[in-house]
């Protein structure tokens, strides 16, 4: 089980620097699919960062803990975490144009996860490595290919095969098809699907794709301005939504058969640099109050496993 | 991909080794082929000189334009006579006496009885006979030497007739070196016309020193000659090697680094760091080079017109501080001369028209001739103001000190209203602008007076060398010609001295040149030469001084820090290569935090 | 790999072609050039027009400029360049020894300054924004805009003071040696000033164009995808971060190897080493046509082959223009 504790994240100096998250609590069951949805700057990217460790140098964690099956990851020495990064613990980036090496063979690239935690018999773990590909839906005559000679799905296959090979506890998936045709988006997600369910992975999908995300995830997590906004189960969100966010987001999307007339969030994505004070939602949001000027962001438990962040309910 | 870069890096250490290999191999393999077995190996009985003048073009005598190539030569072949320049005499070398005939235009060598050549075979006439021949030929550079010579004759084994026109016979005997027939037959006489200019034939001599390894562009060496015939003149080092620089500053760095022993050409400037050094001495001797201001009087020349006019030169040689500029450009380390031959030269006149630095009597001449008026601050002709006087002086952009003269001139001329351009080129540059249209209006250059017993630069002047290329100034002087020709017929030495005489006046009247500077030639050498002589000129080192390496001597050193020493610091340096760049191969592949 | 060997014909060809359109570009260059050898030689007071006529011919250049051309070309491809004016020797005896001795010296330099920029700037790139970076990228420009023959003459008064270290030549003059070895010892003393003279004035581009790439190739996100799987940080910089910024110093290599050809003027004229740029510096100054035209010549076919070579090797480590 993973659980996040009032994670704060901070870019930059204490004076000019911006908090990319500030007091995110989250809690992530083993096996499940959690899902994260927010906009650019919501800070979803700075949480999936967060989590393995891979922040820029200008990122700093100014408070919180991340426990994962007891362990405290963010405090432990790098050298102990690093067993853990790409073992335990995996990510598949978003954007797979550039994320693989092109100098080296997918295979090996695959395989390289394996051998780094541990794994000295090349062979083996190339082996594993085709077995693996083959897994992920490529065949072997793209085994000893160069990536530049892949289609843009096929690349996204091989970062998920690499991020699988080890079997991690915690999968977790940054835009994993963003930047794919939706074909080959649908073809993306149903792998992701299919292999968690074989491996029994615990996986964290961070999109801002709603509809996508709540097609996957048993459970969604709502991110505004490096807040959160609203959790809960798949069908508490998508049938009841509570934050005015969350029902902006829904009211946004298109669905096929429905002819609903497509309504925008007015306003403009929060300047990070210079949120407004209290709720960062407030310029936006059509039922905001004096009370939302001082909001302090105390979560309200609306249902069983269903928390708000919002003055409308409760202070 | 590490494996990739392994393989390069071994690459690289492997190249280097190779390369340095192949050059140690390489040089072996091609000093062998320029070498003869007697060559000795460097001890300290080797005095190595340094040269940064024209390199050795060619060891052939009669083809080289080199005066290191001279210099090699004088040390390993004999001519009939010697011209002593430093006390103006002739003296015996190859022949023992002569008998000259002015009225009958002959003269006799009679030669050494025990003169041999290098390996044992004897020096005769027919070799004489064979020199001359070779001298005379159309493709030999010193044919104009030989020109006067009508006929030459062996009377007998060690007798030879040499039947010539013109009192000027020692331009030849004492210039022209006898060469082995019997090797110098052997060789195809096309290689002579043609350019295998290295071969085996140059390695047998009957000097005081023989040519044992030559490695073009790099050094020459002699080796002391046992079988030698005047015996008192035998040489106590056993070698000489001649290294050649191309730049002053390495031979002089060479020379503070005690690489090599003798050096000639240092600059006035750079005298100071040896005076006060124990392990140096310093010669000042005079030189045969002078440099001059030729002014282009050609009647047809593209120059400017005003320049013909006779005052204006005048004014010219009487605006210029020459004294001055030898102290400042020079340091003192320079003499004014008044001839265009040079001071030490058999035929050199001093008691000639001389102009002195007089600025006012520049001014009253220029005003006379009618250059009144002014624009700009320079004169022009009052009559036809386009007569400007202003002109450019080409200058050779290696001559810095020649350059800096220039410039002082420029703003010597500037005080009576004439502009000088200084325009420094290459030499090549200087000789395409010059000739064959004279289209300069003046140019710095230099003369190295070589033939210091006759005065062969006279001839420069003759009408007919303005087209060949020799005669910048374009001077066409009908008397002058004539006296020429009286020059090459006269009878006596005493009547040949005054007609040199006479041409020399004509030549300071007319002022074709303006002769300026004679540099000192400033020689340093290692304290550990002794019996080094410097009244000749060119200084010991200079390229003239035939009797520098007989005389030499080295002090025995007091310690003789072997060469394995030596051999040490390279091997360590070596090491310290390859050591490095292991480390930094290494340090590539070592896993770093 | 049908397509790899088209590539490399296509690359060879042009490289032909280059070669071919470098020799006529050197053959006019030559004619055109003020200043004639033969000029310099007339200065001499005992040549007769005889003489200079002989020269000419011996020398072609008085034959019609298109039948000196022909000349030429057939000349170029039989390695016979000619009599050297100012040597009197055939042009390749003084080229090709002349040529060894700079490579001798230049193979070495540029070597370990290839080696020294790659690794300066790999750690200047690494350390990137501290003080050991400015350190390191300024000393190493400094040196590079350094004057080669300023700092040839430092080191020189550093041997000279010192009496440590011959300043000029290759070789101990006049030397015969009872072996290989004292030989080989005493070329490396007279090398170690002119090769750390050289070294250090060049391996200043190569830090900067390591630092630079690799500057770039840290920020590419293989790199970050890397270090999630769990990589350590040399782990990184050797199979990830190296390979990839190294690639766009073989073209660098590569040319400055084919350049070692041309020896380096400045160098060798300080220090008298006797290489192909001394050479080319004399030769200027006496005109030396042939020589002239011999060393361009195989200073740009050298420099054609580099870059031919540097290609093929480029295609070699990069999987991506393999097929273009």
């Amino acid at each position: 089980m993973l659980e996040i504790s009032n994670l704060s994240i901070r870019y930059g100096s204490k004076e000019g620097g911006v908090r990319a998250l500030e007091g995110v609590n989250l809690r992530i069951e083993d096996g499940s699919i959690f899902g994260i949805v927010g906009e650019s700057g919501s800070g979803k990217s700075t949480l999936a960062m967060a989590l393995m460790r891979l922040l820029p140098k200008s990122g700093s964690v100014e408070g919180g803990q991340v426990l994962l099956d007891g362990q405290d990851i963010l405090s432990m020495p790098d050298r102990e975490f690093r067993k853990l990064r790409g073992s335990k613990l995996s990510l598949v980036f978003q954007g797979a144009m550039n994320t693989l090496n092109p100098l080296m063979r997918i295979d090996i690239q695959v395989a390289e996860p394996l051998v780094l935690h541990g794994m000295s018999e090349k062979d083996a773990a190339l082996q594993k490595a085709h077995e693996t590909l083959e897994l992920v839906g490529l065949d072997a005559s793209t085994w000893r290919k160069y990536p530049h000679e892949l289609s843009g799905g096929m690349k996204q296959r091989t970062v998920i095969a690499s991020a699988i090979i080890t079997q991690p506890k915690v999968l977790i998936a940054d835009e994993p098809s963003t930047a794919l045709d939706v074909i080959t988006q649908v073809q993306i997600m149903n792998l992701l699907r299919s292999l968690q369910r074989r491996l029994y992975m615990t996986v964290i999908f961070i999109s801002h794709d709603f509809p996508l995300v709540s097609e996957m995830s048993d459970r969604i997590a709502i991110m505004y301005g490096g807040k959160l906004c609203e959790t809960g189960r798949n069908d508490q969100i998508m049938h009841r939504p509570m934050h005015p966010y969350t029902v902006g987001l829904i009211n946004s999307v298109a669905s096929i058969g429905n002819k609903r007339k497509l309504s925008a969030i007015p306003g403009d994505p929060v300047d990070m640099r210079n949120p407004p004070s209290g709720c960062r939602f407030r310029p936006r949001c059509s039922g905001a109050t004096e009370k939302c000027a001082s909001y302090g962001y105390a979560v309200t438990n609306v249902e069983s496993e269903h928390d708000v962040y919002c003055t409308l309910y409760g202070n | 991909m590490v494996k990739g870069r392994v393989i390069f890096i071994s690459m690289m250490l492997a190249t280097i080794m190779i390369f340095s290999s192949m050059a140690v191999i390489g040089q072996s393999v091609m000093g062998s082929s320029t070498r003869t077995a007697t060559a000795s190996v460097a001890t300290n009985q080797t005095v190595k000189v340094g040269w940064f003048g024209t390199y050795i073009d060619t060891l052939n005598p009669y083809l080289s334009y080199s005066e290191l190539t001279g210099w090699i030569n004088m040390n390993v072949y004999l001519t009939l006579v010697i011209y002593n320049a430093a006390n103006k005499s002739i003296q015996p070398a190859l022949a023992s006496s002569w008998d000259v005939n002015y009225a009958n235009q002959t003269v006799i060598f009679h030669l050494n009885p025990s003169a041999v050549w290098s390996d044992g075979v004897p020096v005769t006439s027919a070799d004489v006979v064979y020199s001359y021949n070779i001298a005379a030929q159309n493709y030999s550079f010193v044919a104009s030497y030989v020109s006067a010579i009508s006929s030459v004759k062996a009377l007998g084994a060690h007798t030879v007739m040499f039947t010539f026109s013109g009192v000027l016979w020692t331009m030849w005997a004492a210039y022209i070196f006898v060469v082995p027939s019997h090797v110098w037959d052997t060789v195809n006489a096309s290689t002579y016309a043609g350019y295998n200019q290295t071969g085996s034939q140059y390695f047998v001599g009957d000097g005081p020193f023989v040519l044992t390894n030559y490695v073009p562009n790099q050094y020459a060496q002699i080796d002391k000659n046992p079988k030698f015939f005047i015996k008192s003149e035998m040489p106590s080092i056993s070698s000489v090697i001649f290294q050649e620089f191309t730049s002053q500053s390495s031979a002089v760095s060479s020379l503070e680094s005690g690489q090599i022993g003798g050096l000639t050409g240092i600059l006035p400037a750079d005298v100071a760091s040896f005076q006060g050094n124990s392990k140096f001495i310093v010669t000042t001797s005079p030189s045969i080079e002078y440099f001059y201001l030729s002014i282009n009087v050609a009647p047809y020349g593209h120059g400017n017109p005003t320049l013909r006019n006779l005052a204006v030169r005048q004014a010219i040689a009487h605006a210029l501080n020459l004294t001055y500029i030898a102290q400042t450009v020079y340091h003192g380390y320079a003499t004014t001369l008044d001839s265009v031959l040079s001071p030490t030269n058999s035929y050199y006149l001093s008691n000639l028209t001389k102009y002195s630095y007089n600025v006012p009597l520049a001014n009253k001449l220029l005003n006379d001739s009618g250059f009144t008026t002014y624009a700009n601050g320079i004169r022009e002709n009052a009559s036809n103001t386009s007569q400007k006087l202003s002109y450019t002086v080409l200058v050779p952009s290696g001559d810095s000190l020649e350059i800096d003269a220039a410039n002082i001139m420029a703003t010597n001329l500037s005080a009576v209203g004439i502009k000088l351009n200084v325009l420094a080129e290459t030499t090549g540059s200087m000789a395409s602008t010059i000739w064959p249209n004279l289209t300069q209006d003046m140019d710095l250059w230099d003369w190295f007076d070589n033939i210091q017993s006759a005065p062969q630069l006279l001839s420069v002047f003759l009408s007919n060398q303005v087209v060949t290329g020799t005669s910048d100034s374009g001077f066409t002087n009908a008397v002058y010609d004539n006296l020429w020709a009286q020059l090459l017929n006269a009878t006596s030495v005493a009547q040949a001295q005054a007609i040199s005489g006479q041409m020399q006046e004509i030549l300071a009247q007319q002022l074709p040149y303006i002769p300026l500077f004679s540099p000192s030639a400033i020689n340093v050498y290692s304290s550990t030469l002794t019996n080094v002589s410097s009244n000749y000129p060119g200084g010991p080192f200079g390229g003239l001084d035939y009797m520098t390496f007989t005389q030499l001597a080295i002090k025995p050193a007091s310690s003789n820090s072997s060469s394995t020493t030596y051999y040490l610091i390279g091997g360590v340096a070596a090491v310290i290569v390859i050591v490095a760049v292991a480390t930094v191969v290494t340090l590539q592949r070592r896993k770093k935090t | 790999m049908n397509e790899y060997r088209s590539y490399l014909a296509k690359r060879v060809a042009f490289a032909i072609l280059s070669i071919f359109i470098i020799v006529t570009f050197d053959f006019f260059l030559f004619r055109l050039m003020p200043g004639n050898p033969i000029e310099i030689l007339y200065r001499s007071p005992a040549l007769t027009p005889a003489q200079v006529a002989t020269l000419n011919r011996e020398f072609g250049l008085n034959l019609p400029l298109y039948q000196q051309y022909f000349l030429f070309i057939k000349n170029s491809l039989t390695a016979n360049y000619g009599i050297s004016i100012n040597y009197r020797i055939p042009v390749s005896q003084v080229l090709f020894p002349a040529l060894v001795n700079s490579l001798v010296l230049l193979v070495p330099a540029t070597v370990l300054a290839i080696l020294l920029g790659i690794v300066t700037g790999r750690i200047a790139a690494w350390r990137r924004g501290t003080a050991t970076d400015g350190f390191l990228t300024g000393t190493s420009m400094a040196l590079y805009s350094i004057p080669t023959f300023w700092l040839g003459e430092m080191l020189i008064l550093l041997a000279i003071a010192s009496s440590s270290l011959p300043v000029s030549g290759m070789y101990t003059l006049g030397q015969t040696y009872s072996n290989f070895i004292f030989q080989f010892f005493d070329l490396m003393r007279h090398m170690v000033l002119p090769l750390a003279t050289l070294t250090l004035v060049l391996y200043g581009q190569f830090t900067i164009i390591m630092r630079n790439s690799l500057i770039d190739v840290l920020d590419e996100d293989y790199i970050s995808f890397a270090r999630s799987k769990g990589a350590t940080d040399s782990y990184i910089m050797r199979r990830h971060a190296m390979p990839n910024a190294e690639l766009p110093m073989i073209s660098l290599i590569a040319v400055n190897l084919g350049l070692t050809v041309g020896g380096a003027v400045l160098t060798e004229v300080v220090f008298n080493w006797p290489g192909v740029g001394l050479l080319i510096y004399d030769s200027i100054n006496a005109r030396d046509y042939p020589v002239l035209q011999a060393a361009f010549i195989v200073v740009a076919i050298a420099i054609v082959l580099a870059n031919v070579v540097a290609d093929v090797l480029y295609s070699f480590l990069d999987p991506r223009i393999r097929y273009s």
